[in-house]
């Protein structure tokens, strides 16, 4: 598993990998996942790691770079897939 | 000056094996200059079978020495030699129900010299309506079931290009995944 950035959060983000991998291969990738069952843990994790962003000041370039990338998401996010490359025309 | 760059390939994979490749894809031996890698958001759409990633990876970088002469150290953060780490945020959206994941990565630091952003798209290729194709996959699937039994526990030498063949035979398009890699390189040295 890898590691994380802040090794005080190792521990708590190896319980939540866990729990992800195995939701992602045993529920998602079955199509048959009704909730995201390792939200809990990540939450722990988030709490972690949060904690850890911010007093290595990494939390307001994080943050810049999602809000510029606000636009884009919304491109990314659209509903329906038609296949075509839609960076190659920009 | 923006570079474009674009790469199409078919991994012989399924695509539900393709995604958690990709996010099982570090730590491995050949990408040791991964130091980390975080989850910064996650959200699952029970609705439409969405699955949406945000996650930090921290790598170790060497800069090129032309660059290192042009930019202060005190300002990169930079060791004598060089090196120095950079975070690398990357966005997934995996449907499982349409068959497509598509992903972009993006570096954090150094962002008014040089812009890197990735795009991948994956896809299961469509499923194949035709009778004649259906009729192939089921002569695979009996060809791979043969093979395997007659494989099981040989250790006589050929017996790997034996798998590889019988495997080679029977990949049908469930058992493939087409991606297309697209890099944008930007930079904003020269720019007003």
């Amino acid at each position: 598993m890898s590691a994380s950035l802040a090794p005080e959060c190792n521990e708590v983000k190896e319980r939540y990998d866990n729990c992800f991998l195995k939701w992602y291969s045993e529920k998602f990738l079955r199509g048959t996942a009704t909730t995201d069952e390792c939200k809990p843990l990540f939450e722990q994790y988030e709490k972690c790691l949060s904690k850890a962003l911010k007093t290595r000041g990494i939390d307001t370039v994080l943050k810049e770079a999602r809000e510029d990338n606000r636009e884009n998401d919304a491109e990314h996010m659209r509903p329906a897939r038609n296949g075509e490359l839609y960076l190659l025309s920009n | 000056m923006v570079k474009f760059y674009s790469q199409s390939y078919t991994y012989d994979y399924p695509f539900p094996a393709v995604t958690l490749a990709y996010f099982l894809r570090y730590p491995n031996p050949y990408s040791t200059h991964v130091l980390s890698t975080d989850t910064i958001s996650r959200h699952f759409d029970p609705d439409t079978q969405r699955l949406t990633t945000v996650r930090l990876h921290l790598k170790r970088s060497k800069l090129p020495a032309a660059v290192l002469k042009l930019l202060p150290r005190s300002i990169l953060g930079a060791s004598a030699g060089g090196d120095t780490q950079s975070f690398i945020l990357e966005k997934s959206v995996v449907d499982i129900r349409e068959g497509w994941m598509d992903t972009e990565s993006r570096n954090l630091d150094f962002t008014g010299v040089l812009s890197v952003i990735e795009k991948q798209e994956f896809k299961r290729p469509a499923a194949p309506s035709r009778l004649e194709d259906w009729q192939g996959i089921e002569g695979a699937t009996r060809r791979r079931e043969s093979g395997g039994f007659f494989n099981f526990g040989s250790k006589s030498s050929n017996s790997n290009a034996t798998k590889e063949s019988v495997l080679t035979q029977s990949s049908t398009p469930e058992e493939k995944t087409d991606v297309v890699t697209t890099v944008t390189l930007h930079s904003h040295i020269g720019e007003k």
